[in-house]
Order: structure tokens, then C-alpha cells, then sequence
């Protein structure tokens, strides 16, 4: 990756190259969106007002954990902001919202997660700039749905958790139900309204159409919950219930802890090859036979029994004495819990090469997952750090536009920009 | 005639399960003709009788996951394992748009149909191959039950409350992850190929779409130099007005406040609260965070004095709150929100009746996403798919079922 954070024509050979996107957002669902299309080569310009910047670049604290960088930025906004440039313009000015179109006119996404509606009061809502690109691809965002009496409700990742049921499968029986502290609420908000303005895009390629694009938390958190939903109430009654691993129907799909703590994910199918391999394995080989476990449906019908009985093997030697047994055994699959913090050093992370090697012109190494998806001829690309408030200010407006520098002079002095 | 912004696009799929299947539907949604071949036997999915532990069954032939999962799409059965089946396999990707595989890496590639030598023949096909963790290294394999690569990725720790033991979310977060990401990736490179560009051959594994799913965390533990991202903590949590409270009724309710100088009083309207406003421990944000557990314990005892539904009228008459109850799945179809949205789609099957199923997560309000046709019966268009796309007559279809090629 280039460290010259500055460098201009840093537009990648990616399969969006050529596009070029104006965002106008905050926080993490539009910022996630939109960095997204900048990975896979598009022109993305942040758009920011000079009192009211996008608010993640205060965010220093999440779930108790201090995620703020040396110099008191913040790495959530620096990884949500990649491959972007930043312009500030005042959208409450009359002449920034002027500005704005500007831009928008040779643009092809425009992108905002602003409450619903706030735009549409200041004039540059679809309506609005469609009349100056009716090509654009307007993607906005909301916490339930632009319809309905929650259609302009504000929003933040934990509604999307909790409405979606997302929330309540978190955790053992009994538990309470626990807000998930990775954020997937805006996450996968995120990476759906990138999936719906690709989807766009290729809609307008293919036949010629612009159009708004809506993606909402709510929606975005079920679609993640897809499997257990259409489980639950394809036909059924709706009742879904957590994971019990004391009560795993197949315990040869389970995890267990090992004497050191850590624990192991047993994989299995559980047939009866699978039974036999795993008993030798674990130097049990009297089960085999045992009448309470001899068939899958036995295996089923006496789970408790199984994997407490599992659980009292694996936690007499430390897991990485278990892992070597099963290596030997080439028909027992077996994956360690890594901590998130391991995955830099998982051998298939390392193989596909999931991480890029960056490192940041401020904050030193800077090791970055690349991208959901590798593109064999149009790879995604992280060729920017997140800008600096308005650090592209002069370049866009003398680039994008044309303008001097004393037109740009006057603009600032005014307050339009910064 | 689908009207979606994938119309006019052929997609093939040949994957079983979730993850390739669930991105094929996804495409089917949005008015790709999407062609799903399968073996003989058909889709082992199909006979899936549970999951996780539920009984998803629908009489003895289908099941919920199977029909959710491959709406929207036509069925061929191909005996893969046959030269002839794979001929066929083959001539149905000459003229395709793209090919979504599950086979595992290298699985195709040893059958004599590789990514070069298909891409020869049809340049233009965009190729996406799925896998457990990644198509390089030691572990390269098809993609398997997502808890393999929720342990992996970490996304197993994380489950529940701090100090229990990890747990396996049962939504099945690999594949639906995955297969987002397989649908997102597939329109990128359908778009790049309509600006000028070619085909070419895309992956994805549940491993790194888990991992994107949990990249804030990721990122910034690596950053900072972090051992462990930690669950979240509501009785030790550094902001009270960032969690979720039990009501008086057994109900819970989150509340989602970052902006204390602008919703501390307003909250403490609502939640008829007004001594904390002179209360030295809560009345400034360095206080609050000084004093979060204290803070917590009152919350928790004030909920706990009123059901769920006087707190959502409270906190509700405060227009910029952000808080929502926390539902479980059985509660969506009544919510007014996915009601409103329509989300939750009503659809008359032709066997099941009436069924429910989720709509599409993203809405392009020109080209919308649609429901077309039901998850098809094991080769219900084999003499359909084979006459349209590949010219063949009755004679010539007739010979090859005669031969056991197809089904």
C-alpha cells in the first residue's frame, strides 16, 4: 500500500474504477458503505460539514474498550474512512448545497445515513438531485424502513440488534439476552447498502436506470438471521431457541474445553466412522461399542450423557496435546477458538493472504483485512488512509470543479467550505 | 418476466446447503435467471430434516431451509459424476453469465472444468468459487457447517455474557455472511464487466466473511495492540445509557444514547428521573462514567418498576432517544416496522400453502427484488433448461435421461 496519503490518481484498477461516489455520512453504516466502494476502486469523496463532522471521529470509546489512536483519532473512523477523500462544505448554506450538486452532477452514487428525512428537508433529498443526474444512484439509510410510523425514527446499531432478534440468540439458554459489542447491526447495514448500490449500479449498466437505493438496520440485522428465520417461520410458529452445547443434539458437532482452558470445535457429521475415528482419538475405544452411544440416533437420544462425558476427556490434557492427536487422525477434524486477536496468525488467514501489510504514516503497522470478497482480475485495493477533516478540500474543488484558488479563497472565508 | 436489475442475466449454481445457495437466491431475487444444477441425488439439503437441533422438516420430501433458500430459481439434475454430465455442465456455462461452485478448490479443476478452461470458452463468465477458510493453503476445503469458521474467527468467544462459556450462535452467521458476500461480489463483478471489463474468477470464504463481519474489532485490537475484545459487560458497562434494561414485566429494552449533553435531561424526564439532574455522582458525563455502576443499579431498579410497553411510551415521547425492545424472532411478524416494510413476505406455495420468508435486505426502488417461483422440485427443468439454453430436442433429452445422465 502507498503510505503518501496525499498522492492524487489514487483510484484503483478495481472493479468500480471509473465511479465515482459522494458521501455524505457519519458514524459507521454509510461510512462502511461507502469505503466499500472506494475498496473496489471508486472515487470516493466524504463529504463533511465544518461544524458537524461525521461523529466517529470522536469515538473513542466502545464497549469500554479505549479505541482511540496516539494522537487522539479514533481507529474506528480511521478503518470505516479508507480509500476516501475528504471536502467540508456547509449543507446548511445555500451555496454549499449549490456545491453539493456540483459534485453530484458528473457523480454516480450519492450516499447518506443521516437521520431519514434530513436531507429531504434541506434540498438535496432523491427528488432533488435526480433533477441534476437523473443517472445518480441515491442510497440512503434508516434504523426500520423509510415506511411506516418508525420511518424517520433515529437509530443506532443496538436497535438493529434488538429488534431483529439478533440479540436474543446471543448467549446460552437462560441468559439474558446480551448486546453484541462487534457492531453487526451496522456492520452488515453496511455491507448491504453496498450490495444494493453494486446491485444499482449494474442496473443502471445494463438498462439504464437511476435510482434511490434503501437499506435499514432492522432489515440488514435479520437478512443475518436469515437461516433461523426462515427456520422459525416458513411455516412454523416462530419459537427459536439458543445454542445448549450441554445438550448439543449431534455432541460430535460441539465444542469443548480442554484442561489448559482453551477449547476445541469438534466437526463432524457424526456417522459412525466418524464415532469410531473419534474414540480412538480420544483413546476411548471401549464406546465403540457401548450400546448408549453405538448409532447416531443412540449418539442423539443420550447427548447429555455423551457430552458430559466428552467434556470430562477433553478437560484432562491441554488442548494443544488434543490438537496434535488429531492431526494424526486424519478423519477428526478439529478447530481451535481463536480470540479475535489471533487471527493475524491463523494458518489459512496467512495462505489467502486476508490481511494487507499497510503502515499508516501515523500510527505505524497497520495490518487491515482486504476485502469480503477476492476479485481475481479487479482485486480490491486500501491505496488511502482515512482523510483529515477537509484534507482534500482544495483538491476536489480545483479537480473536480475547476476551481481557482481565489474562487476557493472566497468560499472559505465565507464559511461555504473548509 | 422478472423486472429486476439483474434481469436478463443467466447465473448457474451448483453449491449445496446455505452459503452458495442463499447468494444464488439472492441474485434469483433481484430477476437473474438463475439455473441450479444438481446431481442426481439432488441437493442433500433437500433432505435435511433439522437444524440446530429444530425440526425444519415439511413432510418427508422438503423443509424450510431448502424452500428459503432456493426461491427463485429453475432445477436440472446432472449426473456430475459422468463425462457426458459434466459435457453438460459445461455447455450450460458457455453461454452463462455466472457460476456460483461449491464443490471445494480444485474439486472442479480435477474434473477437467477449471476456471482457465471454462473462462476460455466464455471469457465473459464470472466464476466464484466457495470455501471453508480460503481457496490457498493446507485447509483448503468446501465449505462445511459455519461453526468451523466461527471458532476460527473468533465469532464463537464472543457469544454471551463475560465469564460464561463460548457459545455457538445458531443462526448460522458463516453462510449468511458468506452468501451476502458472494451476491455482493457477484454484482461488483457484473458491473465491472458491463463498464468494458471481462470475466473472471472471484472467492469467498465463511472464514474472511465472519472476519469482515467482525472488523472493528479485528482492526482495532490490532491497531492498538489489544489481547481481547471483550463481551459486552451491562453491569460494568462505562456508559449506562448505551445498554439494556429488564422492565417490570420480564421484557427487555435497549437504549442507544451517545449524545449526553443533548439527551441527559430529556432521559431523565422520561424515565421520571429528575433528582439525578442534582445528583453530584450523574450530573456531568465524567461523573456518569465515574459512577457508571451506581448509575446501572438505578436503571436497573427504576425499569424494573414498570412493564416494557410504559418505558417505550416514556422514553417514545422524547423524539431524539434512541431505544427499541428487544424481540425475539417469534415477535417479527407483528412488528409495525417489518409490517410497514413489508419484510416479511406473504407467498402462497403450491404444496406448503401459506409460508412466510424474508424479503431482500437492500430495496432498489425502481428495479425491487421479487419473489418469482418457489425453490424447484430435483430436475423439475431439466427438459425446460436443456431445450432453452443449449437447443436440444426431445429426442436428444429423451436419449440422455435414457442413459442416466440426467434426471
Amino acid at each position: 500500500m502507498s503510505s503518501n496519503n496525499g498522492d492524487q490518481h489514487q483510484n484503483g484498477q478495481g472493479p468500480l474504477a471509473g465511479i465515482k461516489v459522494i458521501e455524505c455520512s457519519t458514524w459507521a453504516f454509510g461510512p462502511i458503505a461507502g469505503h466499500m466502494l472506494g475498496d473496489l476502486g471508486a472515487d470516493v469523496i466524504k463529504v463533511e460539514n465544518p461544524n458537524l463532522p461525521d461523529a466517529a471521529r470522536g469515538l473513542t470509546l466502545v464497549a469500554g474498550v479505549d479505541v482511540g489512536l496516539p494522537d487522539g483519532a479514533s481507529s474506528v473512523f480511521e478503518l470505516f474512512n479508507r480509500n476516501k477523500r475528504s471536502i467540508q462544505i456547509d449543507l446548511k448554506q445555500e451555496r454549499g448545497r449549490d456545491l453539493l450538486k456540483e459534485l453530484v452532477r458528473d457523480a454516480d452514487v450519492f450516499l447518506e445515513n443521516f437521520r431519514p428525512g434530513v436531507f429531504d428537508r434541506l434540498g438535496i433529498g432523491y427528488d432533488d438531485l435526480a433533477k441534476v443526474n437523473s443517472r445518480i444512484i441515491y442510497a440512503s439509510t434508516s434504523g426500520y424502513g423509510f415506511k411506516g410510523a418508525e420511518g424517520q425514527r433515529p437509530a443506532l446499531d443496538p436497535v438493529g440488534q434488538a429488534r431483529s432478534g439478533l440479540m436474543w440468540s446471543t448467549g446460552g439458554p437462560g441468559d439474558p439476552p446480551n448486546w453484541n459489542t462487534l457492531g453487526f447491526a451496522d456492520l452488515m447495514g453496511g455491507n448491504m447498502l453496498a450490495y444494493g448500490i453494486v446491485s444499482a449500479l449494474a442496473a443502471r449498466e445494463l438498462h439504464g436506470v437511476g435510482q434511490k437505493v434503501e437499506c435499514s438496520h432492522l432489515m440488514a440485522s435479520m437478512w443475518l438471521g436469515h437461516t433461523a428465520i426462515a427456520s422459525a417461520w416458513y411455516q412454523g410458529d416462530g419459537e427459536w431457541e439458543r445454542f445448549e452445547r450441554s445438550e448439543a443434539s449431534n455432541p460430535l458437532a460441539n465444542h469443548y474445553a480442554c484442561g489448559d482452558g482453551e477449547w476445541l470445535l469438534l466437526a463432524l457429521s457424526d456417522s459412525n466412522a466418524d464415532w469410531s475415528s473419534l474414540c480412538e482419538a480420544l483413546d476411548l475405544e471401549a464406546l465403540i461399542e457401548e450400546p448408549r452411544f453405538a448409532t447416531a440416533e443412540r449418539r442423539r437420544e443420550n447427548a447429555v450423557a455423551l457430552v458430559a462425558l466428552l467434556d470430562a476427556r477433553f478437560g484432562e490434557r491441554p488442548a494443544a496435546e488434543w490438537q496434535q492427536r488429531f492431526a494424526e487422525s486424519e478423519a477428526v477434524t478439529v478447530h481451535p477458538l481463536r480470540r479475535i486477536a489471533d487471527l493475524p496468525n491463523d494458518p489459512a488467514v496467512q495462505a489467502n493472504g486476508y490481511f494487507t501489510d499497510g503502515v499508516h504514516p501515523r500510527y505505524g503497522p497497520m495490518p487491515e483485512l482486504l476485502h469480503p470478497v477476492a476479485f481475481g482480475k479487479t482485486p480490491a485495493t486500501v491505496r488511502r488512509y482515512a482523510p483529515q477533516l477537509g484534507e482534500h478540500t482544495w483538491e476536489v474543488l480545483h479537480e473536480e470543479l475547476g476551481y481557482d484558488s481565489e474562487r476557493i479563497a472566497g468560499l472559505t472565508a465565507e464559511g461555504v467550505v473548509g | 418476466m422478472a423486472e429486476g436489475a439483474l434481469r436478463g442475466i443467466t447465473i448457474i449454481e451448483a453449491a449445496t446447503h446455505v452459503l452458495g445457495p442463499m447468494a444464488a437466491a439472492m441474485l434469483g431475487d433481484q430477476g437473474a435467471d438463475v439455473i441450479k444444477v444438481e446431481g442426481l441425488a439432488g441437493d442433500p439439503a433437500r433432505t435435511l430434516r433439522e437444524y440446530a437441533g429444530y425440526d425444519v422438516s415439511l413432510g418427508e420430501e422438503s423443509n424450510a431451509i431448502f424452500e428459503v433458500m432456493n426461491r427463485n430459481k429453475r432445477g436440472i439434475a446432472i449426473d456430475l459424476e459422468s463425462a457426458a454430465g459434466r459435457g453438460l455442465l459445461r455447455e450450460l456455462l458457455s453461454t452463462a453469465d455466472g457460476f456460483i461452485e461449491g464443490f471445494g478448490p480444485g474439486a472442479l479443476a480435477a474434473r477437467g472444468l477449471s476456471y482457465e478452461s471454462l473462462a476460455n470458452e466464455n471469457p465473459g463468465l464470472i466464476y466464484c468459487g466457495l470455501s471453508a477458510m480460503g481457496p490457498a493453503g493446507e485447509e483448503a476445503a468446501a465449505p462445511g457447517p459455519d461453526a468451523a469458521a466461527a471458532a476460527r474467527s473468533g465469532l464463537l468467544w464472543m457469544a454471551g455474557a463475560p465469564g460464561s462459556p463460548p457459545n455457538w450462535n445458531n443462526l448460522g452467521l458463516g453462510d449468511t455472511m458468506g452468501a451476502s458476500m458472494v451476491a455482493y461480489g457477484m454484482v461488483a463483478a457484473i458491473t465491472a464487466r458491463a463498464r468494458g471489463g471481462t470475466g473472471q474468477r472471484l472467492d469467498v470464504s465463511q472464514l474472511m466473511a465472519l472476519a469482515w463481519l467482525e472488523r472493528w474489532a479485528v482492526e482495532t485490537l490490532l491497531v492498538r495492540g489489544l489481547d481481547e475484545w471483550p463481551r459486552f459487560d451491562r453491569e460494568n458497562t462505562r456508559n449506562p445509557l448505551f445498554s439494556h434494561y429488564r422492565c417490570g414485566d420480564g421484557e427487555w429494552i435497549i437504549l442507544g444514547i451517545v449524545d449526553h449533553e443533548r439527551d441527559w435531561d430529556p432521559f431523565c424526564e422520561a424515565m421520571g428521573l429528575e433528582w439525578m439532574h442534582g445528583d453530584e455522582r450523574f450530573n456531568t458525563g465524567a461523573a456518569r462514567i465515574a459512577n457508571a455502576r451506581a448509575l446501572v443499579q438505578a436503571l436497573d431498579r427504576r425499569f424494573a418498576e414498570e412493564p416494557r410497553a410504559y418505558w417505550e411510551e416514556r422514553l417514545g415521547s422524547q423524539r431524539a432517544l434512541v431505544f427499541d425492545r428487544v424481540q425475539k424472532i417469534r415477535d417479527l411478524p407483528q412488528d409495525p416496522a417489518v409490517q410497514a416494510n413489508a419484510y416479511l413476505q406473504d407467498v402462497e406455495h403450491p404444496r406448503h400453502g401459506p409460508v412466510k420468508m424474508l424479503t431482500h435486505p437492500a430495496l432498489l426502488t425502481k428495479t425491487p427484488a421479487a419473489y418469482y417461483c418457489p425453490a424447484p422440485e430435483l430436475g423439475q427443468h431439466t427438459d425446460a433448461v436443456l431445450r432453452e439454453r443449449l437447443g436440444y430436442d426431445d429426442a436428444r433429452i429423451a436419449a440422455l435421461r435414457a442413459e442416466g445422465v440426467i434426471r
